[in-house]
């Protein structure tokens, strides 16, 4: 019994020892808040899709950023895109034009980062709005011996999407940075045409219910 | 890059380098075709008075076809047939070579539609079942009981005897 009651006041006065070097540590870290509120915003431009167009092949078109720098902690952001895609399989193939938009925030993951060094997660809504054709669909009935190759042309479709996201963003020069985003996607609504749901959403990507793509942009901060 | 880091700063870029080549090494590979693009229509054949399934030795050939889809098959309860895809009629001569009694034809009036599976599974034409006529001789009475013909396993049509 004695053994027990060493020991357990022997685990309180850890236990107080631990809490109170702890408030010694979080006092030490409480320094007074001196990052402004706002600190300007930036401006991305998207590398991929201008490289996709002098190769010809993927997502053709451009997107573009714009984000604000709350206390260097976060970063609302809005995201515009349009473009075209183009693919061809065993004589199927898939056009199509349109835009999207995201909306989201990112959040610095490095406190009182001074954005030379920026490295974040964050979410997204995404919405994509397309028209797209399909041509060369080739429909065979083995019993009735009928083969034919038809047009689906001038469909629409909408797409909603909500993405989580990690990214960085190194500063080059003054007000100059590039950065990688890595982003997993999943899908939440499709309305359109019930001849065919489009093979690639702008914005999104091909056009399964979930995947991943990326972003290179360089960034102009203000 | 010891310059612009401190300690913690760099804890946290391995955990985010770390969390970046995980989100890379997601596959994006386009899976093949998992969806079949047979599209038929299942019928069954069911006995009028007990409302129980029935099995029936069965020809089944398409009219203005010289194919059979099915030639003296014995104990068919269920069977599957094909709508023709330029067309927006379709008939099948059904015989009971088993028992003494006479052939039935179904005509089958459909909407056609083309729809595109996906790139890589192609195309299907999907039929929507307008109306069904049949002769009398030994089919008593028929229910459609999905009119939409895809290419799943679903009960479309039932045959009563």
């Amino acid at each position: 019994m004695k053994r027990i009651s060493v020991f357990i006041f022997s685990l309180l006065v850890g236990c107080i020892f631990a809490f109170s070097a702890q408030a010694v540590r979080k006092a030490k870290v409480q320094l007074p808040d001196t990052i402004p509120f706002y600190n300007g915003f930036s401006i991305g431009l998207d590398l991929l899709p201008p490289i996709n167009t002098l190769f010809g092949n993927g997502f053709t078109g451009s997107e573009i950023s714009l984000d604000m720098d709350i206390k260097h902690r976060y970063f609302p952001v809005i995201e515009l895109g349009g473009g075209t895609f183009g693919s061809e399989k065993d004589g199927l193939s898939f056009h199509m034009n349109g835009g999207f938009g995201r909306i989201g925030v990112n959040r610095n993951i490095f406190a009182n980062n001074q954005a030379k060094f920026f490295g974040y997660l964050g979410g997204r809504y995404g919405f994509a709005s397309e028209n797209y054709d399909y041509k060369g669909i080739a429909t065979t009935d083995g019993y009735w011996n009928t083969s034919r190759i038809t047009n689906l042309m001038n469909q629409t479709a909408q797409t909603h999407w909500v993405e989580l996201l990690a990214g960085v963003r190194v500063q080059i020069f003054k007000q100059v940075s590039l950065g990688w985003i890595f982003r997993y996607h999943f899908r939440i609504a499709q309305t359109g045409s019930d001849a065919g749901e489009p093979y690639y959403v702008p914005g999104y990507g091909i056009n399964n219910t979930s995947g991943v793509s990326m972003n290179y942009s360089v960034y102009y901060s203000f | 890059m010891g310059n612009l880091l401190n300690k913690n700063q760099l804890n946290g870029a391995v955990v985010l380098l770390l969390l970046l080549i995980s989100l890379s090494l997601v596959s994006c590979a386009e899976e093949g075709c998992q969806e079949s693009r047979i599209v038929k229509v299942n019928a069954r054949f069911f006995d009028k008075a007990s409302n129980e399934p029935l099995a029936l030795t069965l020809t089944l050939k398409g009219v203005d076809n010289d194919s059979l889809l099915l030639d003296s098959v014995v104990k068919v309860s269920s069977f599957e047939l094909f709508l023709k895809q330029d067309t927006s009629f379709t008939a099948y001569v059904l015989s009971f070579p088993a028992g003494d009694v006479d052939n039935d034809t179904l005509f089958i009036r459909h909407i056609n539609k083309d729809k595109v599976i996906s790139m890589n599974c192609g195309c299907a034409t999907f039929s929507t079942i307008d109306s069904i006529y049949w002769s009398r001789h030994t089919i008593d009475s028929l229910a459609i009981r999905n009119k939409v013909i895809g290419t799943s396993d679903e009960e479309n049509i039932r045959i009563y005897f």
